[in-house]
């Protein structure tokens, strides 16, 4: 094996990680930025129901014209939105390939067993338009809201099912604390693959159950600073009292304000164009 | 022969918000058997540097040569380059990975394609000069103390046989005996191995005694390169630059201010006491 290819090894699994944007804060001072993360939620799920909502390609119109505003407003570059969409390239050809060929109807184009329908091409490019508005979308919520914005929001949103002994706040805390450490362990597995990379280590070369095996220098220690760390916060929220969500309050209580009350209004103006829309 | 970086420049998140210039126009040359200290506050660039010596990191602009040769070329052996220029992270001991300490030292040498004497011989000289007792071979590495582990982690480079050792804070979090064995530990193999060492630290205290040449890294490039006593004679640049300049140091330079007539190249408590005792003469 050569040297060359080895540092493509690690270039290419550092590429990999940070693709995962799913989830990435981008901080940015923007009206969307400063919305109250309950409206940016309910938001993201009226923008999904509405992708649903209308049949012709008209109906495309007004939500991309709805995207590509908050997008412009939110001033997240378009490279990071359509960034979000990468891991999500395979499923995207996938799922037009497959409409566009199963669709039975009116012939346009045939060769051998295969053969092209107007509605298997109408069907693949509502699918296929469908599933990048709503990846690009929901990935919007993300860069503009923090983790613990969002996670507070779900908690408020959810509260009712506190009647029926759902524990909301256990699970907020969770997913808080989970959301907190995917960029902490991200940065650990990179500096655990560079420390290993300097004694030698070889992440590419033999079959898949050599490079499966190839993998435990990362992975044993990732688990043990895993579990150090969650040992030291749990630690560290009993030494602050923690006892779960009883009569806790907020530093930052979730308030509305115009400016929320404003985007209500835009948002259920887009709802009515959508429904008019034929 | 050794490393020679020119012109290097790096720049982090290139294009986004998050942009940040980690390295700029880097021009630096590490000879054989130097001890060289590598200073500057957290952020001033100096881990992304030493990454750039053994080709975990390329270069945005400029070239990394090693024995002449460029290190980012078609058909360059990095694997090799790797062995050669060892470098230990911060906090290594987090790297631990194995069942035994023996087994977790054979790592390096392993993957290194060495017949297992030689790979097992590397590995005892190593746990040797690092100071691990025998009967800790067959532990647990997860069982040692902490001190221990570093020790381990340290060896587990050792035993490449590295001709250029780069230490990212080797004494990061240990009590101040602790960090002078580690310092002291280090010297000793340097002496004996007769190879370059390079201590990266952002406490100019720890290192200025031991080191021959001290680089100092401020905001991505190079602000000063010389000796322990030609940087001291800028201490209040270095104090400018947030580094913490050593105690004695901060004496002499107290007692100048006040228009006592003492050097302030000064950095050991021997020189000082030589310098004050000049004055009562």
């Amino acid at each position: 094996m050569s040297g060359f290819s080895f540092q493509t090894t690690y270039e290419k699994e550092k590429d990999m990680l940070r693709d995962i944007t799913l989830g990435q804060y981008y901080p940015e001072d923007s009206f969307i930025h400063k919305l109250d993360p309950r409206v940016k939620f309910a938001g993201t799920i009226l923008y999904i129901v509405t992708l649903f909502l209308f049949k012709t390609f008209w109906g495309f119109i007004p939500v991309v014209l709805f995207l590509a505003a908050t997008v412009a407003i939110s001033k997240v570059p378009a490279k990071f939105i359509f960034k979000g969409m990468k891991p999500m390239l395979f499923l995207l050809i996938f799922m037009v390939i497959v409409n566009l060929l199963t669709t039975k109807g009116e012939e346009l184009w045939s060769w051998w067993k295969i053969s092209i329908t107007k509605e298997g091409l109408r069907n693949a490019g509502f699918m296929g338009l469908r599933l990048v508005l709503l990846v690009t979308g929901s990935s919007l919520m993300t860069y503009t809201t923090t983790p613990t914005a969002l996670t507070a929001a779900l908690e408020r949103i959810f509260a009712p099912l506190k009647i029926f002994r759902f524990p909301v706040h256990d699970i907020a805390m969770m997913m808080s604390i989970a959301l907190r450490f995917i960029p902490i362990l991200l940065e650990e597995t990179d500096k655990i693959m560079k420390a290993q990379l300097a004694r030698g280590a070889d992440f590419e070369t033999g079959n898949i159950f050599k490079r499966a095996k190839a993998m435990l220098p990362i992975l044993v220690p990732l688990f043990v600073s895993a579990f150090r760390r969650a040992g030291d916060l749990a630690q560290a929220m009993e030494a602050r009292c923690y006892h779960g969500g009883e009569g806790r309050t907020k530093l930052h209580p979730l308030k509305y304000s115009l400016r929320d009350l404003a985007a209500f209004a835009v948002m259920a103006g887009y709802l009515a164009v959508i429904i008019i829309v034929p | 022969m050794g490393i020679k970086l020119e012109h290097v420049s790096h720049i982090f998140n290139p294009g986004t918000t998050f942009e940040k210039a980690a390295l700029r126009n880097i021009c630096l040359e590490i000879g054989e058997g130097e001890f060289i200290g590598l200073i500057g506050h957290t952020g001033s660039g100096k881990s992304t540097l030493v990454q750039h010596m053994n080709g975990l990191i390329k270069p945005m602009a400029g070239t990394v040569y090693y024995d002449g040769q460029d290190i980012c070329a078609d058909g360059f052996d990095l694997k090799k380059l790797r062995t050669e220029v060892g470098l230990v992270f911060q906090y290594p001991e987090y790297q631990l990975f194995e069942t035994s300490v023996t087994k977790d030292v054979l790592f390096g040498p392993n993957n290194m394609g060495l017949p297992q004497l030689e790979a097992e011989m590397r590995t005892y000289e190593a746990l040797k000069a690092v100071g691990i007792d025998e009967d800790l071979l067959d532990a647990s590495p997860f069982d040692l103390s902490g001190g221990q582990k570093r020790r381990v982690a340290i060896a587990g480079v050792l035993a490449m046989k590295p001709k250029v050792l780069i230490l990212d804070e080797p004494a990061a979090g240990l009590d101040p005996g602790g960090r002078r064995e580690i310092l002291d530990m280090i010297a000793g193999i340097r002496r004996e191995r007769n190879i370059s060492v390079v201590l990266v630290s952002h406490s100019m205290e720890d290192v200025a005694e031991y080191v021959d040449r001290i680089i100092v890294m401020n905001d991505g490039y190079i602000a000063m390169d010389g000796t322990p006593h030609e940087v001291f004679t800028h201490g209040e640049e270095l104090e400018e630059m947030g580094l913490d300049v050593p105690d004695v140091t901060r004496l002499v330079m107290r007692l100048k201010a006040e228009g006592v007539n003492v050097r302030t190249d000064i950095f050991t408590m021997e020189q000082a006491e030589e310098e004050l005792k000049k004055l009562t003469r």
